[in-house]
């Protein structure tokens, strides 16, 4: 569990995490989007005490950043934008070195079992080196992962890796999810986000939202359903128009974008008033904002429109 | 085993798979035993010295403890004291070596993050990497001094010139000196690369405190300095506050989070 109040961080002048609260409970997902430089890499090294607040406070696994990072650091795992491997050594080592840095009880055991989840064993002799980018990354989240950490912090799990390696990867922090532990999720992969995280929280040196992706659509875009019609015509539109419960009909792509409040309720007495317009109904689905129109509203203060694409 | 002991055999791990260190720890004593071995061989040799046995200076003759020495003993004596100290390069260059590449070449290889992250303290990362750095560096030295001392029953027949070559000095040299050398390039290596994030540079800049050594060897044939059982004790006093100094100064340089965000 991660609780931070106020916590800002300074560097000289510049002010690259301010004012941040947020509480994320045990067990969840949490995604953490920004744009470069929106201070999420500073956040993590604050919440897994490997620098220090300016300002504020910051509680993670019931211990303060400040006061208790060693307890911190012991209860936390962080796999860094980079891997950071010792390429020279064989991968077991790489594994053996932390899990002895990390006290764990049985530190043979743990790699054995973390190189094996992550299919590595066979090759746990080789030297580093020679590993791909997306075997590297594998051993890097088990290395995060050796002292069985409550909250675990990804900054870019799936970076650079190739679509195999980034859905294996994917697979194994969902599976850590059905673990019960913390995840923190740094990542420009929305649609990674999306998938994976029960809340995400936007950033831009300050925490800008937080909330589950679902809510977020709903506060920034309101409620939309896409009505498509074989017949599409004017009449149609003013006639979904006329419903006092609608806020606004706009036609995309051949069908109608109907802006309106309780859907679930609404939907069959706007369907009625289409057919007896004439129309003839092919479908209706809800039509929601994807994470990235979300993301590009908030980031960029309005500045996007929803796409409007079906889900 | 503890974090420390961790630690240092992680850095031997990696380091002495560094083909470019692994060069430095192995030549760099090779060269620095070679050189003494070869001139005393060469000024102990009646057919390749012989035409300059007359021309000696009598300065050379009359020094102190040469007493009853033949010319070519004399010769060999006194070439031997011009390189005696030539093996204290060894406990300076390679702390540095192992010290600056322990740092800066974690930064580069993104491998301190993850470290800095575990759960170790300050004092343990510090003290890993300086007894990493500093480890060899004594046992380098020493091998070398033994080495060396062991060359000389090879190349030096006479007992007396031996005996001239292996003294008091000497052994101050081998024994306090070289641990004390070693603790000063390992602090220096450490404050440096705590700083830059390029191991050459910091390597550069490290040597710096070779100089200080250099300056005392050429001092010593050009005949400033006697390096005697005096000197050889006011080096070592000098050496154990400038040690001090530095320690204190690598300890508040090696921040963590100093390292961490100063590092692009």
């Amino acid at each position: 569990m991660i609780k931070t109040t106020n916590l800002t961080k300074r560097f000289g002048e510049n002010t690259a995490v301010r004012a941040v609260s947020l509480e994320v409970p045990r067990g969840e997902v949490f995604g953490f989007l920004g744009p470069n430089g929106a201070g999420k890499t500073t956040t993590v090294r604050l919440l897994s005490a490997l620098i220090g607040p300016s300002e504020g406070t910051a509680v993670v696994n019931g211990f303060d950043v400040v006061r208790e990072p060693m307890q911190v650091r012991r209860t936390v795992g962080v796999l860094t934008e980079t891997p950071g491997m010792y390429d020279r050594l064989s991968a077991e080592y790489n594994l053996l070195i932390y899990a002895r840095l990390y006290e764990v009880e049985q530190p043979e055991k743990a790699v054995q079992k973390y190189l094996s989840v992550l299919e590595l064993w066979d090759r746990r002799k080789e030297a580093v080196g020679g590993f791909s980018k997306g075997m590297k990354q594998k051993l890097a989240i088990a290395r995060a992962l050796l002292h069985e950490p409550q909250t675990v912090f990804l900054d870019e799990p799936t970076s650079g890796l190739d679509p195999v390696a980034a859905r294996t990867v994917r697979e194994f922090i969902e599976q850590l999810k059905t673990e019960g532990r913390t995840i923190f999720l740094t990542t420009h992969n929305l649609d990674e986000a999306e998938r994976l995280c029960d809340r995400v929280g936007v950033m831009r040196a300050s925490l800008i939202a937080v909330d589950s992706p679902e809510a977020l659509r709903r506060r920034l875009f309101g409620l939309k359903v896409r009505v498509q019609l074989a017949n599409l015509a004017d009449s149609h539109r003013q006639a979904a128009a006329g419903l006092p419960f609608v806020h606004g009909v706009e036609v995309e792509n051949g069908a109608l974008l109907v802006d309106l409040a309780e859907p679930e309720r609404n939907n069959p007495a706007l369907v009625a008033a289409l057919v007896g317009a004439g129309a003839q109904v092919q479908y209706v689905q809800p039509s929601e904002a994807s994470l990235e129109d979300v993301y590009m509203q908030l980031v960029n203060g309005g500045e996007a429109q929803p796409a409007g694409r079906g889900k | 085993m503890n974090k420390i002991t961790t630690l240092i055999l992680k850095e031997w791990a990696d380091v002495f798979r560094n083909r470019y260190v692994l060069y430095i720890v192995v030549l760099m004593p090779l060269i620095m035993i070679l050189i003494p071995v070869i001139m005393l061989g060469v000024g102990g040799n009646q057919d390749l010295m012989s035409n300059d046995l007359d021309e000696i200076p009598p300065a050379i003759l009359e020094q102190p403890g040469f007493e009853g020495l033949t010319p070519l003993e004399a010769m060999q004596a006194f070439m031997g004291m011009q390189f005696n100290l030539f093996f204290l390069i060894v406990p300076l260059a390679i702390p540095m070596t192992i010290a600056t590449y322990s740092i800066v070449g974690e930064k580069r290889d993104r491998s301190l993050e993850p470290l800095l992250a575990a759960p170790i303290t300050t004092s343990q990362l510090l003290a890993g990497k300086a007894i990493a750095a500093a480890g060899p560096g004594i046992i380098t030295a020493w091998l070398s001094a033994l080495v060396y001392g062991l060359a000389l029953f090879v190349v030096v027949p006479s007992p007396a010139v031996r005996a001239l070559l292996l003294n008091a000095p000497f052994l101050i040299s081998v024994l306090v000196i070289a641990p004390l050398l070693t603790v000063l390039a390992t602090t220096v290596g450490l404050s440096v690369s705590s700083r830059v994030n390029d191991p050459r540079v910091a390597e550069q800049l490290g040597m710096i405190v070779i100089v200080p050594v250099l300056g005392l060897i050429f001092a010593q044939i050009a005949g400033v300095v006697a390096y005697n059982v005096q000197t050889a004790l006011i080096s070592a006093a000098v050496l154990v506050v400038a040690d001090l100094a530095l320690l204190y100064v690598a300890v508040r340089l090696f921040q963590r989070e100093t390292i961490l965000t100063r590092w692009k």
